[in-house]
Parts: C-alpha cells; structure tokens; sequence
C-alpha cells in the first residue's frame, strides 16, 4: 500500500480569541496602545510555541466591543499569518455583545467534533454597559463556549473584577490584575504562549459537566511587573 | 464456503506512541490486546483502552493495559458461558445489563490490585505536582484509583453474534464486503469533545458503557475495527476515518494480513505526525473467509 490507510490528514484546529475593550475609558492613559502594542510583542513568541507543536493548528481571531460589538479580526488566521491591526477606543463597554457574537461562532456547525479547547482570553478596563449576563449565558450554552479555556486580564483598578470572575467560570482562578504597561505584556505574552501550550495538548480526561470545569491544566500566572518608575504610568 | 470458516476471525492491530508524546515525553498510554483460538477462529476478542493524558492521570499506562487485558478475558468467559444460550435475546439482556456492571468492576479489581502492590509514592506525585493543580491533586490523594483512568472498547465475535462494549471515546467500524464502513452501531458520544471522555474512573462508570449485539448472517462484516480516538482525530473528517476501515479492508485482501501486520505501526505512526499527534491504537479483525496470501 503506498499511502497511508484513510483520507486527508490534518493537525487538530485550536481557536485562539482576543477579546478586547475598545471603550472610550481604554483611550486614557495610553492603555488602547499598551495593548496593541502587548499583543504585537507576542506574535513571534505565539508563533513559537504553534510551531513547536505541529500537530494543533492555531487559528486567531479577535472581536472589539464597545459600542456593540465586531470582529476585528474576523477570518480564523493561521499563526503564521497573524498580524495585529491597532485598535482605537472610543464609546461604551458592551461586553454583553461579545460574549453574543463569540456564542454563534462557537456553535456545533461551525467547530468540527476533533477541534482542541478554544482560548478565550477577554481583556477589559471597565464595566459592561449592556446585558453581561445574558451574553455569557448564551456563551455558556455552547459546548465549545463551556470547555473553552477562558482567562480574563483586567486593566487597572476600575476594571469589574465580578464580570471578570464569571466569564472565568473557575473559583481557583482569578482575573490578572495588570495595572502597568509592562505587566500587561507579562499576562499577554502568558495568555498566549503558556496558555496555548497547554490548550494544544491531546491530553483527554474524565468529562465534567460542572460549568466550572476546567478541561486544560492551566500553568501558573507570572508575577506583576515591578511598578514604574512614574506614578503617571500606573492606571 | 463452510459455515465455520464463513463465521471465523482473525485479528491484528497496533498500538504506537503519539508524536506529541514523543515531544514531551510521555509513554504510550493506549493499550492493545487480543484473543482467538487459531484452530477454529472464534470466538475472537479485541479490546483497545485509551489512557487518558491529563495531568491526574499519572498511571493511565497501566489503567489502559489493565483494561484491555480485563476486557478480553472478561469478554471470552462471556462467551463460553452463553455458547448454549439458545435465545440470542437473553445474551442480548445479560450484555446489556450485566456486562456493564463487570468490565468495571474487573477493572477496579485489576486497579485495586496493582495498588496495593505498588501504592502511589511521593516521587510520582512530585512529578504531578509539576503539572496538576492542587485541586487535582487532592482529589487524587482521596481516590487513587483517577491516576489510571482510561476508555475501553472491546468486542467479541463468536459464531452466532458480534457483541460490542465501549466506554468513553473512541470508534468501533463495521466494514462491509465492498468496502464501506459505518459505526457499528455505537456512534460517537457529541459530548466528548474538547479532550474530555467519559471513563472507567468516573462516578457510576458502568452506566456510561454502550453495548450492542448483533446477530451473525451471511451479511456480517467483512472486518470490524477497533480504535482509540487518536486515529479518528488524525483526519480532516470522520469520512476519513470511514475510508480508512475500507482501505484495510483492501490492503488486507490484496496483501494480506502478515502484510498489513508488519506495516500498521509505521501507518499509525505516519498518522500520528501528521494529524492528531496522539497515541493511535488499532485493533483489526477480518473474516477468515477473505483470502490469505
């Protein structure tokens, strides 16, 4: 027999999310750019990691909420082409609308049965401004939206920490509290690197309905960043 | 054709290390085993276990071997205790109703065995403690028995009826004579996703095992195929997989199974790496009926 038994072969695909606050609060103080500029730094170091494991294939995608809600980044984009496009701030926090948009792509028809636990990392400097709750539910209603890896990063002390703590889902973990530009590179970098290293392993076991489940051993957070130097620069 | 040789077996399979075990440096955690008296080809026994990866699951190995080995031997007495059943409807009811209860009951024993001569030492949770959580690794200290969870899927095919069992994930083909294959009949379980399975550790495991017995007639299938789920997870789509049960079915007739036998595990290795990188196991059993070069 010269090919193998069977059809094509693929490695599994593994949904990586940014979600991230673009209300008009994450204009002040530079955080929008922290941000972007969080994020851009981590690309290679997530590429990195994608390719050490070649058998999950890293598919990013990114949705901005504030006044509603939309996809920044809406294709699934392979790793390797994954470029970030800086977003701006401006209106209000309608997180609600992203846990709503995040639930219809998350549907049975749109994740094949093989796929790995998605990554849903949500970052936000605020309270939402429209039905949280309601969104996280329909969130949660999906299969994939229960078993995906969800973590939170909150930017500076204004961020609703409850809101946070529910879309985590899990009382052993808390939202990351990033209160300086280079801590949120520490947690971005983390969320995407470590996180995701561990969300593309096979590693199976015992099913649990609870709706704090959690289906990927996640590794341990990094500490803070030493504080600036400038009180200006702390949010 | 005899009816004898009609309704006889034979069985191989494979079971390799998955590439991304490699990579880390876990063993094999599936586990393979198989049964059938050569002379008359039944009744044949397969089982395949999966164990599971996760961080908990430290002995999973072991758990995997003990429940293909349990499964098959289980199985067999099954077999030789209902050869005279004269209604197929009552093996049918013992299957479902008993055989549950046993495979998980022999795998607590078989667990509870290997515990007791080498209890959980401090070196091997020291090692856990690298990667679980200390959630984790209190509910192990309260149930050692989770550091060996595993699925299982096994079958047994005698000369009157083909009995199949699985718990947790995995694929059981049916491939028929031109080449098609279906699940047979225990199609897989849409909420084990996400690399979660229902287990052979979970809380009242023996109610999430499936059975079905299908009677044996001239339509049987020509081979039926056992396999954990890194193979199904290996392809694009579950069609894949299907094609797979027909192309061993073909490679089976046109090489032979000493052939495929030598080969399998260079397959499933070659399958691994470029799809699911798990560990992929495979049992095979084919009609003796089919020719045998």
């Amino acid at each position: 027999m010269s090919k193998l038994p069977g059809g094509a072969l693929a490695s599994r695909p593994l949904h990586f999310v940014w979600i991230a606050d673009c209300s008009g609060s994450m204009g002040l103080d530079g955080k929008i750019q922290a941000l972007n500029n969080a994020i851009r730094e981590a690309i290679p170091h997530m590429q990195q990691v994608a390719a050490e494991n070649p058998n999950a294939q890293v598919l990013v995608r990114a949705v901005a909420f504030s006044d509603g809600a939309r996809w920044h980044l809406a294709q699934p984009t392979p790793v390797a082409d994954f470029r970030w496009q800086d977003l701006k701030a401006g209106g209000v926090t309608d997180m609600g609308q992203a846990m709503k948009m995040l639930a219809e792509q998350l549907q049975p028809e749109a994740m094949p049965a093989r796929a790995l636990p998605p990554v849903l990392v949500l970052i936000s400097d605020g309270q939402p401004t429209d039905k949280f709750d309601a969104g996280l539910q329909a969130l949660m209603e999906q299969p994939w939206g229960k078993k995906a890896v969800r973590i939170a990063i909150a930017i500076g002390d204004d961020a609703d920490l409850n809101v946070l703590q529910k879309f985590i889902g899990h009382p052993e973990f808390k939202p990351l509290q990033a209160n300086n530009a280079d801590t949120l590179v520490r947690y971005i970098k983390w969320a995407s690197t470590e996180v995701l290293k561990s969300a593309s392993s096979p590693a199976s076991q015992v099913l649990d309905t609870r709706d704090s489940a959690v289906n990927v051993p996640l590794p341990a957070a990094p500490e803070a960043a030493p504080g600036p130097e400038s009180a200006a620069d702390v949010w | 054709m005899h009816d004898d040789q009609l309704l006889a077996w034979r069985i191989t399979g494979a079971t390799v290390r998955g590439a991304s075990h490699r990579r880390s440096g876990l063993p094999n955690q599936d586990a393979l085993a198989w049964r059938w008296p050569a002379a008359s080809g039944a009744p044949a026994v397969l089982a395949v276990a999966d164990g599971h990866g996760g961080p908990l699951y430290i002995r999973s190995d072991r758990g995997a071997r003990i429940a293909a080995h349990t499964a098959i031997t289980l199985l067999a007495d099954f077999a030789a205790a209902h050869a005279t059943t004269p209604a197929l409807s009552a093996v049918k009811r013992v299957a479902a109703e008993r055989l549950p209860r046993d495979l998980v009951l022999a795998w607590n024993q078989g667990v509870a065995a290997d515990l007791a001569a080498e209890p959980i030492s401090e070196r091997e949770i020291a090692a856990a403690e690298k990667r679980a959580s200390r959630a984790a690794l209190d509910r192990l200290a309260d149930d050692p028995r989770l550091a060996y969870g595993s699925t299982l899927l096994a079958a047994v095919l005698t000369k009157r009826y083909l009995l199949a069992a699985q718990l947790g994930d995995g694929d059981i083909l049916a491939v028929n004579d031109d080449g098609t294959a279906a699940h047979w009949p225990l199609a897989p379980d849409p909420l084990l996703i996400a690399n979660e399975t229902t287990s052979l550790c979970s809380p009242d495991a023996w109610r999430h095992v499936r059975t079905y017995l299908q009677p044996v007639h001239a339509a049987a299938p020509q081979l039926v195929l056992l396999a954990t789920d890194g193979y199904a997870n290996s392809f694009v789509d579950q069609d894949g997989l299907l094609q797979a049960g027909g192309d061993l079915l073909t490679a089976i007739r046109d090489e032979g199974l000493a052939a495929v036998s030598r080969q399998l595990p260079a397959w499933l290795r070659a399958t691994s790496a470029a799809g699911s990188g798990d560990d992929i196991t495979v049992a095979l059993a084919v009609r003796a009926g089919d020719p045998q070069p």
